[in-house]
């Protein structure tokens, strides 16, 4: 359980996260959308303890992040994936897929961290690789390292308390197979009773496996809610400053989202997300 | 798997290391073969063993040899692991302990006594040499340390440059005062900054013991953390990295050894640098071999620069900073070409 009350943080005079409140419950995947800039990775780092927000709280669990804080319980319980990967040293797959467990013991790995490591490269199909140095890995294939890190990290029996993945974008550079992959581990993850938070920019994953939506443009949330009855295609065309139509066929079970089919309408409800009319694309 | 290889590793390093310490205590001028020193080493045990010494190869052993490599080991280890610790704070291979200051720093300070003349004085069998040095070198890295604090947080990035303008402060420093030095001055300064192990005594085993023995066992108890900041410090925290503390903790801890080192030895090069990418090569990037095998290789490495430092040119003694640099700046070169091209793939 997430819970945000009045969350607020100035980022530059161009973006401020305003009194944000909302309730993530466990049990499902929730997404977070916007355009660039809409303050997603913020929300995030914010959530996760990154920053610090100027004013507002945020509970896990019911408990302050400022408790989790002062506790290294947290570690064991919530795992985040961000978006950049700066690692240097040429450590071996299995080593960085280890480091999920580090929580988890002491000094040395035992058998159950060996085995729930060897699981998560398994799932994200790096399991090959495990013996490979990171640093000579495509992207794809470090992002799915990193993935599985997070993975292992709250993998293991639960105590009965909901654990929370957060993950910042984390199809990028994925394949379509991994992408698919990695939001299904994800979902049955959630199912399990755990909150999932992902940041992610393709509308129809967020469609199709996102169990609620947060809307957010220019740091406030413009919908948060079902992506199936919050999403219109006048929301998504004038929050992203471009149309967009939602489809509906008999071929698919959900929605999917088309970009760039143009009625007058919704150039004109695109064209309002800019304050120069001319800087949009459309009428250009 | 890896595991049990690098345990051999561990064995391995042990015994080159217990092998060079009886080449480096037995070679010289008088020379103390392995019956000797075995004689000599039961008779202080207490072993009723026959007497297979002389007079001469007891006392030099005690008074000059014993002190001289035990020195060497206590700096190798310290150079060696603080490196080790700092390339893994600074997630930066190229990261060496002089980053901080604290060699610059001892350097300046060490100039300044030479030039006072106060490097004559003794303080309770403590050269004040050695004393005023690691006074500069704390003094200097503590400074670095805190103008890399912004708000409560310890920023890597002003920190190196921290360092790095420190260091030329220090260094114009030092060359005002070479500027001014007269020629006995200059050349005191100019072995001190080249290094030596030359005149080791007991008081200066004992007086760096506790600061370098336990910045070298403190440091494998961080390993894990170590190798969770290699991904980023935000990475790090998400799992349980204390990280701040862990920042505190290595910064002190190397000054501390550090400075000990540089305070007996003057300025050895390339140790720091030099003896972590060795481990790297063989054993892999994972702090808790590292940080074991880094102080062992360390203190080989130095027993033996000295060993060859004393003996290449005897009785010339050449600066162990030379033989260091000799040493590593090929090796360096080697790694660093073999490690890119291992980074590029096809």
């Amino acid at each position: 359980m997430i819970t945000v009350k009045d969350l607020s943080y100035r980022v530059s005079a161009a973006l401020n996260l305003k009194r944000l409140s909302f309730d993530i419950r466990p049990g499902g995947i929730t997404a977070i959308l916007g355009p660039n800039g809409a303050g997603k990775s913020t929300l995030i780092k914010l959530i996760t303890g990154v920053l610090q927000a100027d004013d507002g709280n945020i509970f896990l669990n019911h408990l302050p992040l400022t408790y989790w804080r002062n506790t290294d319980g947290l570690a064991q319980i919530a795992a985040v994936l961000h978006q950049q990967h700066t690692l240097q040293l040429p450590f071996t797959v299995k080593e960085i897929v280890m480091m999920g467990r580090y929580p988890h013991f002491k000094t040395r790995e035992t058998e159950k961290d060996h085995r729930i490591v060897e699981e998560v490269m398994q799932q994200l199909g790096v399991h090959h690789l495990s013996a490979r140095n990171v640093l000579t890995l495509s992207g794809g294939e470090q992002q799915r390292v990193h993935l599985a890190r997070v993975l292992a990290q709250v993998s293991g029996p639960s105590s009965g308390e909901p654990k929370f993945l957060f993950m910042d974008e984390p199809s990028n550079n994925l394949d379509i197979v991994h992408q698919h992959t990695l939001l299904h581990i994800a979902g049955s993850f959630a199912r399990k009773g755990n909150c999932v938070l992902v940041v992610l920019h393709d509308l129809n994953l967020a469609l199709q496996y996102a169990d609620n939506i947060l809307l957010l443009q220019s740091g406030s949330i413009k919908a948060s809610g079902h992506p199936e009855t919050i999403l219109s295609d006048d929301l998504l065309s004038e929050v992203y400053g471009f149309p967009l139509s939602i489809i509906r066929t008999p071929h698919c079970r959900h929605p999917i989202i088309l970009a760039g089919l143009n009625t007058e309408h919704q150039k004109q409800l695109s064209c309002n997300h800019f304050k120069n009319q001319e800087q949009c694309p459309i009428l250009s | 798997m890896t595991h049990k290889n690098n345990k051999r590793l561990i064995a391995v390093a042990l015994l080159l290391l217990l092998l060079l310490i009886a080449c480096g205590m037995g070679i010289g001028a008088v020379r103390i073969p392995p019956r000797a020193l075995f004689s000599i080493l039961a008779k202080y045990a207490g072993a009723g063993v026959a007497s297979a010494h002389s007079d001469v190869q007891e006392s030099v052993l005690l008074a000059i040899r014993m002190p001289r490599v035990l020195l060497g080991v206590l700096v190798g280890a310290s150079l060696a692991s603080a490196g080790a610790a700092m390339q893994g704070l600074f997630r930066n291979p190229l990261a060496d302990p002089g980053l901080i200051g604290v060699s610059s720093g001892a350097s300046l300070a060490a100039v300044v006594a030479i030039m006072s003349g106060a490097h004559f004085a003794n303080v309770a069998g403590m050269s004040a040499l050695s004393l005023i040095t690691f006074t500069g070198a704390l003094i200097t890295a503590v400074i670095v340390y805190r103008i890399s604090r912004v708000k409560g947080k310890t920023v890597v990035s002003t920190l190196l440059l921290a360092g790095v303008a420190i260091n030329a402060l220090t260094g114009a420093g030092t060359g005002m005062f070479t500027y001014a030095a007269n020629d006995a001055q200059l050349r005191s300064i100019t072995f001190w900054m080249l290094g030596s192990l030359g005149g080791a005594t007991w008081t200066q085993v004992a007086g760096i013991l506790p600061f370098t023995l336990i910045p070298v066992f403190a440091f494998p108890l961080m390993a894990k953390q170590l190798n969770a900041l290699s991904l980023d410090e935000a990475n790090a925290a998400h799992l349980g990295v204390p990280v701040e503390r862990v920042k505190r903790q290595i910064i002190l801890l190397s000054a501390c050894c550090v400075g000990a080192s540089v305070s007996v030895s003057g300025v050895i090069s390339f140790v720091g640098l030099v003896v972590p990418h060795i481990i790297r090569m063989s054993a892999g990037p994972d702090h808790r071999t590292l940080l074991i095998l880094s102080p062992i290789i360390g203190s080989a490495l130095l027993v033996f620069a000295d060993l060859f430092a004393r003996t290449a040119f005897s009785p010339a003694e050449l600066p162990i900073g030379v033989v260091t640099a000799l040493i590593g700046a090929p090796v360096l070169l080697y790694i660093v070409t073999k490690e890119i091209k291992s980074r590029i793939p096809f």
